[in-house]
């Protein structure tokens, strides 16, 4: 019997009413039951869902023309630069931004204010043109008070990310938490098999214009990822042994809410944004099912010592071992600790499920597909300008 | 039963052998978890206290106050802000105490201040600020 459905047989079950969805956790616990084939005919969406940090985050806000007009060059939001260069009353506010009196306040916090409906002081000054003759303004905005706000992420949902430690004497405070020295603990982030790159490893169905749920808000993808990689080593079961993949996300932000944004401070880092994000992947086929219903220990990442320069590996370690606390490195039992939250990666995927059920999560295929090859290289800082 | 708690010195206390008078009247078992004094300055110690019969610890932290060295028992210097908090987990990698573990059936963080050590380390680690100590300030 043929297993496969097309994009439309799957839309007119989610408008019927009867189609099937369920969440990537749930996939990977039926798949102990029934194989691939099996599965292909009982379910038909699998909803994913991850929440971490996401440091390349920003918003794009269009404040409006004020009267007289001014072209915007420096441009604070509650004293955290935002960039101007973008025509006269847009900016772009990056997530990691640090204000420049205190280091533990930055752009995440400005767009997790202004995403809750609070106000924020802008102030922006310019040259003053024939055409845009104001050259300074002071004014409080709200999300209500600006045209637009666009969440618009250069680099979301990596595909995989290494699990981190640290062999030196010292503690390290690091994007990837803190690291104890001589070894003591392992950090990892990303919520396994609810993540959803790890569900579509060769994006079948995930590409340009696929919806997301993204901060409370649908939004899409809009691109791939920066650093996109597809040259990274992948296991037995297609999924990439480190950082791989990545999307360009954008999303309307002022649908979204604090419950799936949230401002961070890393210690002696700075400022990242807690992002919720999840995509609903049809199970198109018999090929699709044995990807969504991929399990904890079916999915590898290698551990690297942010200790030494280049992040050396130590070792192969699939995300059950991860997620039980223990692990063995260097011959030791090892604490191994999540920085992503589990419990609002679950929360955020049996959301979409409800969402995707009810008709109110859309499923596209993509209008372009991702990049079939790319890789990703350092910055070559000898090569110099050309004579 | 046993105890920790912040021992907070003044300049005027800092020379008093607090800590031997403890043993060898009050029959406390006293561990030093930690301690900053700095000389001629106001100070803190993170002290465990063992002891048989509660009631001695009681009359134990009735004399440490009279004689003007403050003793507040660490479960009430740790804070935690349940509603900021995500679950992520940051902090309780670093928490080798025991007072900070996460669920792994609900994935969701338990907090026993009483095993607490105000080694500090939770509140680096917190990604949201959830967790405060006012340990050494």
């Amino acid at each position: 019997m043929n297993t496969s459905k097309s994009w439309d047989e799957i839309n007119a079950k989610i408008a019927a009413g009867n189609a099937v969805v369920v969440t990537a956790e749930e996939a990977a616990a039926m798949s102990e039951e029934l194989p691939p084939k099996e599965l292909a005919k009982k379910i038909d969406v699998v909803t994913t869902g991850t929440f971490g940090a996401m440091c390349s985050s920003g918003m794009f806000i269009n404040f409006g023309h004020p009267e007289p007009p001014i072209r915007m060059e420096h441009i604070t939001l509650d004293g955290v630069n935002a960039y101007g260069g973008v025509a006269a009353v847009d900016a772009y506010i990056g997530a990691t931004e640090i204000h420049p009196d205190d280091p533990r306040f930055g752009g995440a916090h400005i767009i997790e204010r202004l995403i809750a409906g609070e106000e924020v002081l802008m102030r922006a000054s310019g040259k003053g043109t024939d055409c845009y003759p104001r050259k300074e303004i002071e004014t409080v905005i709200t999300k209500d008070r600006v045209n637009e706000m666009i969440l618009t992420n250069p680099r979301n949902a990596y595909q995989n990310y290494p699990a981190a430690t640290n062999t030196t004497t010292r503690t390290l405070h690091t994007y990837m938490g803190t690291l104890l020295p001589g070894a003591i603990n392992v950090n990892y982030s990303t919520s396994g098999c609810l993540s959803p790159l790890m569900n579509d490893p060769y994006f079948r169905t995930i590409g340009v214009g696929t919806p997301v749920f993204i901060g409370g808000a649908i939004g899409s993808i809009a691109w791939n990822g920066t650093q996109f990689n597809t040259e990274k080593p992948r296991n037995d079961r297609g999924v990439p042994l480190s950082n791989a993949a990545t999307l360009m996300l954008v999303g309307d932000a002022k649908k979204m809410s604090r419950e799936w944004v949230r401002a961070a401070y890393y210690e002696r880092y700075g400022t990242t944004l807690y992002l919720g994000v999840g995509i609903a992947i049809p199970v198109l086929d018999e090929d699709m099912a044995y990807h969504v219903s991929i399990r904890n220990s079916e999915i590898e990442t290698t551990v690297c010592d942010y200790g030494v320069d280049g992040h050396p590996a130590m070792r192969r370690i699939n995300y059950a071992d991860l997620m039980s606390g223990t692990i063995e490195l260097r011959g030791k039992k090892t604490r191994s600790s999540p920085l992503s939250s589990l419990r609002k990666a679950r929360e955020l995927a049996a959301e979409l499920k409800r969402l995707v059920a009810s008709g109110q999560f859309p499923l596209y295929a993509p209008v372009r597909q991702l990049p079939e090859r790319s890789s990703v290289r350092g910055l070559d800082i000898n090569a110099g300008r050309k004579a | 039963m046993k105890g920790k708690y912040v021992l907070g010195y003044s300049a005027e206390t800092a020379s008093e052998p607090i800590l031997w008078k403890l043993v060898k009247e009050y029959d406390i078992r006293v561990n030093i978890l930690r301690a900053e004094i700095s000389p001629g300055q106001e100070g803190n110690m993170l002290v465990e206290f063992d002891v048989d019969e509660e009631r001695k610890i009681q009359s134990a932290i009735a004399w440490i106050e009279s004689i003007g060295v403050s003793c507040v028992s660490v479960a009430k210097r740790l804070s935690w802000n349940e509603e900021a908090c995500v679950d992520c987990g940051a902090c309780a990698g670093v928490c080798f105490s025991g007072a900070i573990a996460m669920d792994r059936n609900s994935w969701k963080l338990e907090v026993d201040r009483d095993k607490c050590t105000a080694c500090g380390l939770c509140v680096k680690a917190c990604p949201f600020a959830c967790f405060l100590l006012d340990f050494g300030e």
